[in-house]
């Protein structure tokens, strides 16, 4: 527990140092924002583009396609904020052989990684999104119970362990493999499943995002939770969210036991 | 002549040596066609439709693996490599050499895109097929589509010199080539068929060139009723050919004002 506690002061402490540093580059600053908040934004868009065209999606109205979209956008901003900056830290360590630092110091090593991920290019969709969401309640004249916004939270918070567990993963594969080439890639195109609601997908795919993988806690179920039409099975997806983090921790320490430094 | 084809086959031999780094194409991209027969086989039933906005489902499904295709044959990195090599100071070493700048990435761009077409292009359309096969694909739709690509990969080509170029006056150009990547993206039809655009916006997109990178081509890949029509075909070449054209004067004028305000960094 204590290490927890050390781990998230370290991040806040390499948060400040990030933030300082890249605020003293004003334009490049606030052009870093727009220019990932118009990236985060092409795949709402392109969710609202095709909802305006076509009938949409079966059991979803026009506004609460918007509160997905904001939901999304938020969802976008919070993972890259909170560690988007790992990718590129854990590439750069292992090409150059310098992850071998990393591991002499006096805590665990995926989570010193885990917590130098702070990315401010994330604030922007943060922002956007808390706005759409806002926008799109208004117009679905709803009124939030604190059981919706608990509920909210708590997706969002699994959610995040999650997306920890695919970041642990994808570390533990750029170890593997030293040079982490399209890796990220392959990443970000399984991770678009989660990017439309998940009554599109039929069959295993469909069971898998609700249950073993469940890409659905991202964005789904928190507009779910807010719509108050969370399926109760939506609470297994929590349990397996803390199955996959501890089976990535597990795969992390097993190839750490194998590890040789590479580069250098 | 000869220089440049000995350049191209140089820069071949390097690039077939990262071929795996194509051949994850063979994940990525199923991936995206798994998506989207998801998301258009539902919106198709729910729509009861058999066609929305002029496209069946299997050419709105394959739009988006054509859009693939096109970037297949036609990226290239031209903007950042002209930066890079500004900052890092070997720009230097490429002017003294008796090959021009222009033809240099020219040369790297091709013995890029024949990599890709062999490890990403090829062995892609065929996993594609098996998963959704393309009932309207003919042998002319696909030669016209190889036609038009050819001429969108010499137009982008010169587009991102002219972004490179500017890093002779701003040194680092990476929020250009954002904006860049943006900007086609929405009006070249790479994000979304620009059927799905407002009309008054898709009326100002029809007077850029940008829709000839992406859009006409994937129209011809697809088949499309108008694009059976080998006048219209005539008119789009001519028109992907004057904005070539115009390009290439433009890239020569600008070049010229461009050198004379070359300092390289470092070294």
């Amino acid at each position: 527990m204590n290490i927890c506690i050390d781990l998230i002061r370290l991040f806040f402490l390499q948060a400040k140092i990030k933030f300082s540093r890249s605020i003293m580059y004003r334009t490049d600053f606030f052009l870093g924002i727009f220019i990932s908040l118009c990236f985060s934004s092409l795949a709402p868009l392109f969710q609202y583009l095709l909802f305006v065209k076509t009938k949409g999606y079966p059991g979803w109205s026009y506004f609460e396609v918007i509160l997905f979209q904001g939901v999304l956008l938020f969802w976008f901003g919070l993972r890259d904020t909170l560690f988007g900056g790992i990718r590129p830290l854990i590439n750069d360590l292992v090409w150059k052989g310098e992850l071998d630092r990393i591991l002499v110091k006096p805590y665990p090593a995926i989570g010193i990684l885990l917590s130098s991920g702070f990315n401010y290019y994330g604030l922007g969709s943060i922002i956007a999104g808390i706005t759409i969401m806002f926008y799109a309640t208004l117009k679905l004249q709803i009124t939030y119970s604190v059981i919706n916004i608990l509920n909210f939270l708590l997706f969002i918070f699994f959610g995040l362990i999650l997306y920890m567990a695919v970041t642990v993963i994808y570390c533990t594969v750029i170890v593997i493999i030293v040079f982490a080439g399209r890796t990220g890639e392959i990443f970000d195109k399984l991770l678009r499943f989660a990017e439309f609601p998940v009554v599109i997908y039929s069959g295993i795919i469909r069971f898998t995002m609700l249950t073993f993988i469940p890409f659905a806690i991202w964005v789904n179920f928190p507009t779910s939770a807010l719509l108050g039409k969370l399926p109760v099975t939506a609470y297994l997806s929590l349990l397996f969210c803390l199955i996959f983090f501890g089976l990535s921790i597990g795969f992390w320490n097993l190839k750490m036991r194998k590890y040789k430094s590479a580069g250098g | 002549m000869k220089l440049f084809f000995e350049m191209v086959r140089a820069y071949f031999k390097m690039t077939f040596q990262f071929r795996s780094f194509f051949m994850v194409s063979f994940i990525i991209d199923p991936i995206v066609i798994l998506i989207n027969i998801s998301l258009f086989t539902t919106i198709y039933t729910i729509n009861n439709a058999t066609t929305l906005l002029s496209y069946t489902l299997a050419q709105m499904i394959w739009y988006f693996a054509a859009v693939n295709f096109v970037w297949m044959f036609i990226f290239n990195h031209t903007d950042a490599r002209i930066s890079n090599g500004i900052l890092s100071g070997d720009i230097a070493m490429y002017l003294v050499q008796p090959i021009s700048l222009l033809k240099r990435e020219l040369a790297q761009t091709l013995s890029d895109r024949f990599c890709s077409i062999i490890f990403e292009f090829i062995p892609c359309l065929i996993i594609f097929s098996c998963i959704f096969f393309p009932d309207f694909m003919s042998v002319f739709s696909s030669l016209k589509f190889i036609f038009l690509v050819i001429l969108a990969f010499n137009m982008l080509f010169l587009l991102n010199f002219i972004i490179g170029m500017t890093s002779f006056f701003i040194k680092s150009n990476l929020s250009l080539q954002a904006l860049r990547g943006i900007l086609i993206s929405f009006t070249a039809g790479a994000f979304i068929p620009l059927e799905f655009f407002p009309d008054w916006l898709q009326n100002i997109f029809r007077l850029l060139p940008f829709q000839y990178l992406f859009y006409w081509p994937v129209q011809f890949f697809l088949n499309k009723e108008i694009t059976q029509n080998n006048l219209f075909f005539l008119k789009v070449i001519c028109i992907e050919f004057g904005w070539i054209v115009a390009l290439y004067v433009f890239t020569v004028l600008y070049w010229k004002a461009a050198i004379k305000r070359f300092c390289s960094v470092g070294g």
